[in-house]
């Protein structure tokens, strides 16, 4: 019987369980899964990435460094172009803005000197949203480009944390939660020296609460990294 | 000489001078530019300032209409600002929609509204499910070095408490609003949030204030919008170095005695607006 | 993981941000003239993936780390976008032909550059039979990132050494680049135990294009299919499948 060419590309595809970051907040522990696949695809490296904190999942595909438009060329780094793709319907503002960030973050960590005059596209395609979803979105874009082989600086995560009106932390909250909180921040941490790279937030908060919120975030990263390596070394498992 | 120093090689010309802890204006790295605020330019808007950052002009007019209310939210009125950033300000801008920057600060602006409760939506309410108060706050960029999001913030805060709306009845028999532009009052508001902006250089150095010069230069920014009950409203640190909690602090302490500094340079010009009348 | 010796690391997964160290020279190491003043550390050599940090290396790829002997250090990663090398053997697809040169489509961010001349035997007046859409297997001269690649089809004493256009028939596809350097090791027997099922052609380009022709259609598509396959097998499942085809050669 022939190999199916179906069959050698869903040999790529990985399950995992990834321990929870919700047993340093306050509700109790969940599972969450992340699925991981390389995909086949001629001509462009493309990697499909699931990310899975409770029931959010980003898909999330690099391409790069490929061929650029002269207009939107860089003569001394890579253009790096985020899209963010809405479950249903066109892009709405609010989704502009959260590009511009997660390109940030991705442009810090990408060595983009080393691909002068060339893009790297990052598309993510938001599957559903239950909460936590621009940190969510992050994990998908660094394990996407940890996964297409870039040349990054570092690693990176982010975690979302909601205080409630008793200033009660929560760490990677669910959408009911983040709509009921007082505040939310949104935080990437970087892997080398643990310090944060993007900040973004809503509502209002004293200066504490920041700093036991970053302090929390730092803990969930490690795990996101531990995790990160785990995954990579089960891909790497079968060569 | 030293100008030729700068064009060929700015960022050793710029760690020059940051050794020495201090800039190429003459400022030091926690100093801000001179502040400028004049209360009530625009005499046919219902408020109006100007903020100045050194060279960074940004004139804000703010326009009452009145609007329906949204069916969920039927005793809430609005607040739209929009950035506008022309070829007029500097020459990286070209004609045409509003490009990211300019959007990336009329989100940030708007988000600076909601998260601090400065106003509260329900004071603009005119009738329930009926009629409400759209206040667009309109940013126009004068002169563009720098700083933007804080001199944007200067004027939004400066040109809200100029707002002085007129009292509006609604006719029973008619159902029409009646405007009264004889008894007009000042709007409520709650909270001043001020932004407090920092470019970090080499990963190191913490400059407060950039000028468009330094932001091209630096590896990252940070901007921290803070309250006068020291209560963070919005923080937005878009990638670029990393900072340790330690520094993000030391950041947060010049954010407080900056509010102070400009919440005594609004009042005092406001004060001086109404001496003058 | 953050920072571990460099030895310990070797044939493990490494992620970007990983700090490798290299460790100073055994003491009994013999002493240099030069004096004790400095401590010595073993001349290291690293290859893609891996990046100078002070007197140690920084991982900036993910993958796993490979070494050579005395000390070549480099990330093997299962990235499918190829980024041009100097001295690598690749498949291009003719793009355009204009004036003196080709643009090659090399799968990369730029097309590269072929010059006419660079065929065996081509001169001024004898120009080499090329037409958009052929296959080219050559090797580059220029290849950097702040440079347009430059490809030629001769080595250096202007010889074809097996480098042209390839044939009319076959069959092209695109496998991720560790399969390309994989299948390339010496040591690796992939391609002998292929050639022992069906008699072949095969031209293998780093750029993760591999074109090949086997005496029927039928078998050229079981070749592909067999090596594209080969990716996610390992050595004894790569045995058995080979084996179940050589049993049934067609």
């Amino acid at each position: 019987m022939l190999p199916q060419k179906q069959t050698c590309c869903w040999a790529g595809c990985i399950w995992w369980l990834q321990p929870t970051l919700r047993g340093i907040g306050a509700t109790p522990p969940l599972l969450h899964y992340v699925f991981l696949l390389a995909c086949h695809r001629p001509r462009c490296l493309l990697l499909i990435n699931s990310f899975l904190t409770g029931d959010t999942s980003v898909l999330a595909g690099v391409y790069g460094p490929a061929e650029i438009k002269v207009s939107k060329e860089l003569h001394d780094k890579a253009t790096i172009e985020v899209i963010l793709r809405p479950k249903v319907g066109l892009p709405a503002i609010q989704e502009k803005s959260q590009e511009l960030l997660i390109r940030e973050t991705c442009e810090s960590a990408i060595m983009g000197a080393l691909h002068p005059r060339s893009s790297i596209t990052i598309v993510l395609q938001i599957v559903s949203d239950a909460g936590s979803l621009l940190a969510c979105c992050l994990n998908a874009a660094c394990t996407a480009l940890m996964d297409a082989g870039l040349p990054l600086r570092y690693l990176f995560c982010g975690v979302t944390c909601v205080l409630d009106t008793d200033g009660h932390l929560t760490l990677d909250p669910s959408s009911k939660q983040q709509k009921e909180s007082r505040a939310v921040l949104i935080l990437a941490i970087e892997s080398v020296e643990n310090k944060v790279l993007t900040v973004a937030s809503r509502g209002a908060y004293s200066a504490t609460e920041l700093q036991q919120s970053i302090a929390a975030a730092q803990v969930a990263a490690q795990k996101i990294f531990k995790f990160y390596r785990d995954s990579a070394r089960r891909r790497y498992s079968k060569s | 000489m030293a100008a030729g120093f700068k064009t060929v090689e700015p960022l050793e010309y710029y760690r020059k001078f940051l050794k020495e802890s201090c800039r190429p204006d003459g400022r030091e790295l926690t100093q801000f530019r001179t502040t400028t605020i004049n209360i009530g330019s625009i005499t046919t808007a219902d408020g109006s300032a100007l903020a100045k950052l050194g060279n960074c002009t940004v004139i804000c007019g703010i326009k009452a209409e009145f609007a329906a209310p949204l069916a969920d939210t039927p005793s809430k009125g609005y607040i739209v600002p929009n950035v506008e950033l022309t070829p007029l300000c500097s020459s990286r801008f070209r004609p045409g929609p509003p490009g990211e920057e300019a959007q990336m600060a009329s989100q940030f602006i708007a988000d600076v509204i909601d998260n601090s409760q400065m106003i509260l939506k329900e004071d603009l309410c005119i009738s329930s499910g009926k009629l409400v108060w759209v206040l667009y706050c309109d940013f126009i960029c004068l002169d563009y070095d720098g700083n933007l999001l804080d001199t944007c913030v200067c004027a939004l805060v400066a040109a809200l408490r100029n707002v002085r709306l007129p009292a509006v009845k609604i006719n029973e028999d008619t159902g029409l609003a009646e405007v009264n532009l004889k008894t007009t009052s000042p709007l409520k508001i709650l909270k001043h949030p001020i932004a407090t902006s920092f470019a970090v250089f080499d990963d190191t150095f913490l400059l407060v204030d950039p000028t468009g010069e330094e932001e091209s230069l630096a590896t990252g920014l940070l901007t921290i919008v803070m309250d006068e009950d020291e209560r963070l409203c919005s923080i937005r640190k878009p990638g670029g170095s990393a900072l340790s909690p330690e520094k993000l602090q030391e950041c947060i302490s010049r954010a407080i005695t900056r509010h102070k500094e400009v919440q005594s340079l609004v009042n005092e010009v406001l004060e001086s607006v109404k001496s003058e009348k | 993981m953050g920072s571990v010796r460099v030895e310990e690391a070797v044939g493990q997964v490494v992620l970007p941000g990983d700090v490798l160290l290299i460790p100073s020279q055994s003491p009994d190491a013999p002493l240099s003239l030069s004096g004790a003043q400095q401590t010595s550390r073993i001349k290291v050599v690293c290859g893609p993936g891996l990046l100078r940090r002070g007197d140690d290396l920084q991982v900036c790829k993910c993958g796993l780390l490979k070494h050579r002997d005395p000390a070549v250090y480099w990330v093997d990663s299962q990235q499918k976008r190829y980024v041009p090398v100097k001295g690598d053997h690749i498949i291009g697809i003719v793009t355009t032909k204009s004036g003196d040169v080709f643009k090659v489509d090399i799968g990369g961010s730029e097309q590269a550059s072929l010059s006419f001349l660079a065929f065996e035997g081509a001169t001024k007046k004898n120009r080499p039979n090329v037409k958009v859409g052929d296959l080219v297997y050559g090797q580059f001269i220029v290849a950097n990132k702040d440079m347009e690649p430059e490809l030629v089809c001769i080595d250096s004493s202007g010889k074809a050494n097996g480098m042209g256009v390839i044939g009319q028939d076959g069959f092209m596809f695109k496998v991720s680049l560790g399969l390309v350097r994989k299948l390339l090791t010496p040591q690796n027997d992939i391609i002998q135990e292929m050639m022992n099922i069906y008699p072949l052609e095969i031209v293998i380009g780093m750029n993760g294009r591999i074109w090949t022709k086997a005496k029927t259609i039928q078998q050229t598509l079981i070749v592909a299919n067999l090596l594209e396959a080969c990716e996610y097998l390992t050595g004894t499942q790569r045995k058995n499948v080979f084996a179940r085809f050589a049993d049934n050669v067609v």
